[in-house]
This record gives C-alpha cells, structure tokens and sequence, in this order.
C-alpha cells in the first residue's frame, strides 16, 4: 500500500486514537472516584471489578490511543481499543435492556457530555476502524 | 546482533513514549490543582443540614434536583442517618448540571423555600415529583404550587425566585464542587473523602462512616444487604 492509498486509514488511527486518549486523560486527569461512580452507574459491573477497572482502564486508553496513532505497534493497539469499543457496546446495549443506562456515558469524564446513545454509535464506529486496522499488515508512518 | 539492537530501540521508543503520557497526565492534574478560584456569593448552608452539628460525620453532598441518581441518593442519605442516629450530618450543596435544563430554577426555587426553613419539604417534593415537573415544556407553575403545598409565604417566595443574588449563590456552590472536582451528581464528601454516585455511597461510602466510627467491617448476611433495600424491607 502507497502512502497515498494509506492516507485515508491514517486518519482512521488519528480518529481512534484521539477518541481513547481524551477519554483516557480526561478521566486520569480526575480524581479516581468519579470514574468508580461512572463504573457503578452502569448497575451491571459487578462491584469487585469496580477498583481495578478505574486503576487501569483509562492507562490502557490512553496509552493504545498514542500507540495507534505514533504507529508503535499498530496492529495490536488496533486490536486492544477494538476490542476495548465492542465492550463499551455490549455494555451500554446491555446496560439499556436491564433499564440502569445512566444520562450521560462518563466516556470523557464528564468533560465532554456524552449520552450513552451518542457512545453507541462513536464505539460501533471504532470498533469496525478497529478491525480493519488489524486486517492492515503493512502500515506506513510507523514507530516501529 | 541487529536483532537485539532493534529490540532494545523498539523498547526505548516504548518507554518514552509512555513516560510522556505519564508526564503529561502528572502535569495536567497538577496545573488543575493550583487553578481553584474563590466563591463571589456564600447561601447560608444550615437551612441545607440536617443532623447534629457535632456529629463526628457529616455528608456534603453534591446533587442537582432533575437528576435521576440523586433521586435515588436520598433514601440512601436517610437510611445512613436512620441506621447511625446522631453521628451523621448531612449538608446539601447545590449542583445543578448544564444537561439539565429546568436544574436552575428548580434549584433556586429550592434555595427560595430554604430561606423560609421549608428546604427539606421542598426538596421532597422535587424528588418525590421529579419525573413530573421535569417533563413538562415549563414548570414554573408547579414549582410554585410546591410552595404552596410546603406553607411557603408566597410573596417572599415570588420576590426571592427573580433573585440574582440567590441565583448566584447557587453557582458559587456549584464551583465549590468544581474546585472539589465533582463531575457528575449525586457526588458526595464524608468528611473530605469523595464518593461518586449513590452506589459508591452505599458501597465504599457506608464502609468510611464505619471506619470514621471505629466499628468493625459489617460481616453478617443481613447486614451487608444493600441500604435501600434494606429501606424497601422495612417499609
């Protein structure tokens, strides 16, 4: 792939990316506890996973969003945050059938007010660019 | 041989990176500390308590009257007060969310009904009435019906509504918690320490009050059921 072909799934990374690392500072730049709030709002979660969730979710965020977008290890920062937006639908589609989705996602730590809904669709979207980062074997513009 | 030095420079280059991240995080959350500025308007905070001013605990909360969670909050606030008589005070601050657009006035019709010592009944009947008034295209007519309905001197209650000053002293709660980094309601303090949300209020919050108190971790079935169903059992 030239680099002008590639141009277009270079903003894909940048996209993705940048989604990650403001949800992953904007978070990390709060106090924990509002993030473990966001956490239980949800009602699904169950409680033990509530302290080592808030401990390293917004850390793997932010640091796969920088990865993917520098281009240090492409593929698998692909990979995690692919995987990371499918299980924020799963949670908000589950979330939505037992009747506990909260009024705002706290996606961005409530920097950016967000309806879970609006995350929906933002996390479908990451999720298929996800992929087809991953389908990618030879990305320009990399790190390494 | 080059191997190892690729190796060595994809780690390096990891390294780096991350400890950019890190600085920039440390950094930002250092900058917010140093950027807290200073109430303009003070509310009177007592008509806003209640419990003992001696309590050794006491609960500032952080709640906005059109927002679901903090509906659900206050029976969990009551079952704490009920379940420890006389060791906790509750102090409610006002927060109302940009998200929410009849917050405003409810709060100041709150803050109105507070000036004439009726704040608790009134802001029962926001919460208890809050799927209704919040849904309708302008409440005003109903919010001032509640005034009726708690035995608010209406022309007090009139005059204080059109208040920019009341008005004010609500946003100058509102940034108190800012400055205190609350994001999102209910947020509360136990002495000083935060809880986001009413679960982390049942949950790590009522574990602080027992630890506030010296009393040993709750350990039996009944005991670790959650506060509002114990509230449901007993109702």
């Amino acid at each position: 792939m030239n680099l002008k072909s590639y141009f277009p799934w270079l903003l894909a990374r940048i996209f993705v990316g940048s989604i990650f690392i403001a949800a992953g500072f904007f978070k990390l730049s709060d106090p924990i506890e509002n993030f473990r709030g966001m956490i239980t709002a949800y009602g699904i979660i169950p409680y033990v996973l509530v302290t080592p969730i808030s401990l390293t979710l917004p850390w793997i965020e932010l640091f796969a969003g920088i990865f993917l977008i520098v281009g240090y290890f492409v593929r698998w920062s692909a990979v995690v945050l692919g995987l990371l937006s499918f299980s924020f639908v799963i949670l908000i589609g589950v979330a939505r059938l037992a009747g506990t989705l909260p009024e705002s996602c706290g996606c961005f730590g409530e920097h950016i007010p967000m309806s879970p809904y609006q995350m929906l669709v933002l996390d479908s979207l990451s999720t298929l660019l996800a992929i087809r980062l991953f389908q990618i074997k030879n990305h320009r513009l990399c790190l390494a | 041989m080059m191997n190892k030095s690729k190796s060595l420079k994809t780690t390096l280059i990891g390294a780096v990176l991350v400890l950019i991240a890190v600085a920039a995080v440390v950094g930002f959350r250092y900058a917010k500390q140093n950027q807290k500025g200073e109430a303009s308007a003070q509310l009177a905070s007592a008509g806003k308590a209640k419990g003992p001013d001696s309590a050794p605990v006491r609960i500032v909360g952080f709640s906005d009257f059109q927002c679901p969670a903090c509906a659900h909050a206050g029976p969990i606030v009551d079952a704490l007060m009920a379940k420890y008589p006389g060791k906790i005070q509750y102090v409610y601050k006002h927060f109302p969310l940009r998200m929410h657009v009849w917050a405003p006035v409810a709060h100041q019709a709150a803050e109105c009904a507070s000036v004439q010592g009726l704040f608790w009944d009134y802001y029962k009947k926001l919460y208890d009435n809050q799927a209704a008034w919040s849904a309708l295209p302008d409440p005003m007519v109903t919010l001032v019906e509640y005034a009726k309905q708690v035995g608010a001197n209406m022309e007090s209650f009139s005059a204080c509504m059109v208040s920019s000053e009341v008005a004010a002293g609500i946003m100058a709660e509102k940034k108190e918690g800012e400055d205190l980094q609350v994001r999102s309601t209910p947020t509360f303090f136990i002495n000083g320490k935060m809880f986001a949300g009413q679960v982390e209020l049942q949950m790590a919050g009522e574990v602080w009050i027992r630890s506030l108190l010296g009393l040993p971790a709750e350990t039996s079935k009944s005991d670790a059921l959650p506060l509002t169903d114990k509230v449901v059992q007993q109702a």
